[in-house]
């Protein structure tokens, strides 16, 4: 095989590889330097991010960069293609079907026969038709689209630089900025969270009172206590918006004012859910007999969740108070109570639409605890000790739509005799046919019941004796 | 003025006229065969080549009529035999007679069988019996048959084309792995398109007689196989040949192709039919070097009866052809 330029006699020939060597060479050059470029703006993008100055990165890419050329045009010469491999190029570029490459590898055939000759004779003139410039023009490569990419970073991060400094010593100063604010806000988060135990906890609490005994209690008239006498701030401000709330209802009552009206802004789910609760309170405005019961009922949910609000508050308070603040618990419970009695049930409930919200939400689980059964009397269903009642029992406008959610199975005489059917079952209850199934007999005619073979195998078989072929 | 350049001198206007000379048989070969122009380039390159065709095809695409066409074409002695399954080796290659001479004396005497002719059709090749079939065996390779102990030589050039229907397959028997190798070639004779089918129809309907003229004899022929053997090829182009064969063994590339479906790979007969094919097709389209194309051009015709499939493949509806392409298309050219 040739490698050197003085196996090549023909100067035709030697010149148009030439002029291949020096295109492929040039285009590897420029590949190479391409990716080197691409390397160096990547590191150059790095040194503006971190670095103050301008003209100290940019010098060194500069250099490097012509370093980066020169390597590269050192490498792109030495790994360039032998004269052969040129030869190949050239005749797939050209479509000369491999003429030139069989010419060059013959060429320095000691004694060349006629066919040698005329071969080389033929190539000679299919190259003379060939435009090596055109075939093998220099041309940037397919990926430039990366060098622009960067480029175009670079140009927006140097202006950047210009204007706002290196990025990424502000970043760190942002992010030692947020360090420090959440080391300030993290006690806050802790007591919320605390305060939503709280609340959960006595929500439970509510739940598992006796409905009756919240109804006498209600009744009671409230007694505040004494002044500086030291009680738990929770308890103090549950005691101050029930006695809020009765104190408000019962004043839209006096006034005049349906309590159905007085209440819908805070409760329409109630009135949705319980219809007999407003027709009560409908009631109530004609009769003043029933109009104290109805007025209780209607404002124990309220009061309830006005509780919850006022804990929440209380013990948010008392996190961020210390011992002090619970020697004056009376007082300050004292003071929250008189600024909620100077609204009234509408304008707290505008004024306070997140409080409005939580008091509508707990009215209505409240009402549909009361008009449908706990789900904890029925969890415990499987233990034996009692019969499990569907909700739709309860609900007659849903009893209808149901279907029965168990059958009970009789399990005496489940296994009868064989071949006989289960007939004894009662009317209503599940059947299980059951029967013994004896395999049945299969007639087999010749190739007939052979199913179990692979129906590839068969196909094979059925080809090879069909189609056979080699 | 050096032997070789005596040499090159008096082959030069022979290297010229290949091309038209073949160009002429085709044109005479036309007058009686319409199309099948792949088929007639692969007998003629196989002719050239020094090599034997296998013709696959359905009763009535002109097979025959094509091979007693390019006998007259080429003045060439002409004998077929139509192979039934009783007929017995002796049939094909000859057999020792008792020849009694002028004085009364006796004497053993070999009759020679119609296998010695310059081009044999061997007819529905696989309807005769494998011991049929390989008394052809050393007459394909070696060009010679022994008869009771004598070796007699077969008149040069030999080119044997054998035949065979693919349709039936009812008491047949499949040319064995190593008679098949001996053929150059395996073409299939399609079938006819419309208009070559109209002109089927003129040509054979009406009153005129084709006349087929002899543009070519034995010895010329003999001259254009050395022709064809020095015709160079460059180092790629051979080593391309070689990584197609290689690419046909399953234990060459486990993961592809031919590893799921090819049981036996080409024999190395198969790289010198791409070879010599390549050095003959280089010379009909008037090129004097072989080249990839050439070697793709011949890859089906060359390899499709080498390569032996497994049962995956027959499972899978594969054909050698499809195959072959697809491992033509993922060996690298250099």
């Amino acid at each position: 095989m040739l490698s050197t330029k003085s196996d090549l006699r023909d100067s035709a020939l030697d010149d148009t590889i030439g002029v291949v060597r020096r295109r492929v060479v040039t285009n590897r050059w420029i590949g190479l330097w391409l990716l080197c470029t691409n390397g160096l703006l990547a590191l150059l993008l790095v040194a503006l991010a971190l670095l103050e100055s301008l003209r100290t990165p940019f010098i060194a890419g500069a250099v490097l960069l012509f370093v980066a050329a020169i390597a590269t045009g050192i490498t792109a010469w030495y790994t360039r293609p032998s004269v052969y491999g040129l030869a190949q190029r050239l005749d797939r570029a050209s479509d000369l079907g491999d003429r030139v490459s069989t010419a060059v590898h013959f060429w320095s055939a000691p004694q060349p026969n006629e066919i040698i000759l005329r071969q080389r004779g033929d190539a000679l003139a299919h190259l003379a038709k060939v435009q090596p410039r055109e075939v093998f023009p220099v041309h940037l490569p397919s990926k430039m689209w990366r060098t622009w990419t960067l480029l175009g970073v670079l140009a927006a991060l140097v202006a950047y630089h210009a204007a706002f400094g290196p990025p990424i010593p502000q970043l760190k100063q942002k992010a030692a900025q947020s360090r420090a604010l959440a080391t300030l806000v993290s006690p806050l988060t802790r007591a919320l969270e605390f305060a939503r135990a709280e609340k959960k906890e006595l929500t439970s609490l509510i739940a598992g009172t006796d409905r009756e005994k919240e109804a006498t209690e209600a009744e009671k008239p409230l007694e505040l206590p004494p002044t500086g006498q030291p009680t738990d701030a929770a308890q103090m401000n549950a005691k101050a918006s029930t006695f809020d709330m009765a104190q408000a209802m019962q004043a839209a009552g006096e006034n005049g004012m349906p309590q159905s009206k007085s209440s819908s802004p805070l409760q329409p789910g109630q009135q949705a859910a319980s219809p007999s609760s407003s027709q009560s309170s409908d009631a109530s405005a004609n009769e003043p007999g029933q109009e104290a019961s109805a007025q209780n009922q209607q404002s124990m949910a309220q009061r309830a969740m006005q509780a919850i609000q006022n804990l929440m508050n209380g013990a948010l308070a008392g996190q961020q108070q210390a011992n002090s603040q619970q020697q004056n618990g009376a007082q300050q419970s004292t003071e929250a109570a008189t600024g909620m009695q100077s609204m009234s049930g509408a304008a707290q409930a505008a004024n306070s639409p997140n409080q409005g919200a939580q008091g509508q939400t707990s009215n209505s689980q409240g009402s549909q605890n009361q008009a449908l059964p706990s789900p904890g009397k029925h969890t415990g269903a499987g233990n034996g000790t009692s019969p499990w009642q569907p909700h739709a029992s309860s609900d007659p406008q849903l009893a209808g739509n149901t279907t029965k959610e168990h059958v009970e199975l009789q399990t005496t005489g489940f296994r009868g005799a064989p071949g006989k059917d289960r007939s004894d079952v009662g009317a209503g209850t599940a059947q299980v046919p059951m029967q013994n199934v004896a395999p049945q007999t299969v007639t087999t005619v010749n190739g007939a019941g052979q199913d179990s073979v692979p129906p590839r195998y068969r196909q094979y078989v059925q080809d090879y004796f069909q189609h056979g072929e080699k | 003025m050096g032997p070789e350049t005596k040499k090159a001198a008096t082959a030069g206007p022979e290297i010229e006229a290949v091309a038209e000379t073949v160009s002429r048989v085709r044109a005479e070969i036309s007058k009686a065969i319409v199309g099948q122009s792949e088929v007639v380039e692969g007998v003629l390159i196989a002719l050239m080549a020094g090599g034997h065709v296998l013709l696959e095809g359905v009763p009535g695409l002109g097979k025959t009529m094509l091979v007693r066409t390019l006998a007259q074409t080429l003045a060439l002695k002409y004998s077929r035999i139509q192979f039934t399954p009783d007929l017995m080796p002796a049939d094909v290659i000859g057999t020792t007679v008792i020849h009694e001479n002028g004085d009364g004396g006796k004497m053993l005497r070999f009759q020679p069988g119609p296998l010695f002719a310059n081009l044999l059709l061997a007819d529905e090749i696989n309807r005769t019996t494998p011991k049929t079939q390989s008394a052809l065996l050393e007459a394909m390779q070696e060009k010679q048959v022994t008869v009771g102990g004598v070796t007699h030589p077969l008149d040069e050039p030999f080119l044997v084309i054998a035949t065979q229907n693919p349709l039936e397959m009812e008491g047949t028997y499949p040319l064995p792995e190593a008679q098949l190798d001996r053929f150059l070639f395996k073409l299939r004779v399609p079938f006819p398109q419309r208009a070559e089918l109209n002109e089927i129809l003129d040509r054979t309907t009406q009153t005129n007689e084709v006349v087929v003229h002899a543009v070519l004899n034995g010895h010329e022929i003999m001259n254009l196989r050395q022709i064809v053997r020095s015709v160079p090829v460059a180092p790629h182009v051979q080593d391309y040949v070689v990584q197609l064969v290689l690419a046909t063994h399953p234990e060459s590339a486990p993961n592809s192709a031919a590893a799921k479906y090819i049981r036996y790979g080409s024999s190395p007969r198969g790289a010198q039919t791409l070879i010599l094919g390549g050095k003959v097709r280089a010379l009909l389209e008037g090129r004097y070097n072989v080249s990839i194309e050439d070697v793709q051009a011949l890859l089906l015709a060359a390899l499709r009866h080498r390569i032996i499939l497994n049962f995956e493949a027959h499972a899978d509806g594969r054909t050698a052809d499809d195959l072959l392409e697809e491992i033509a298309s993922k060996v690298r050219k250099n």
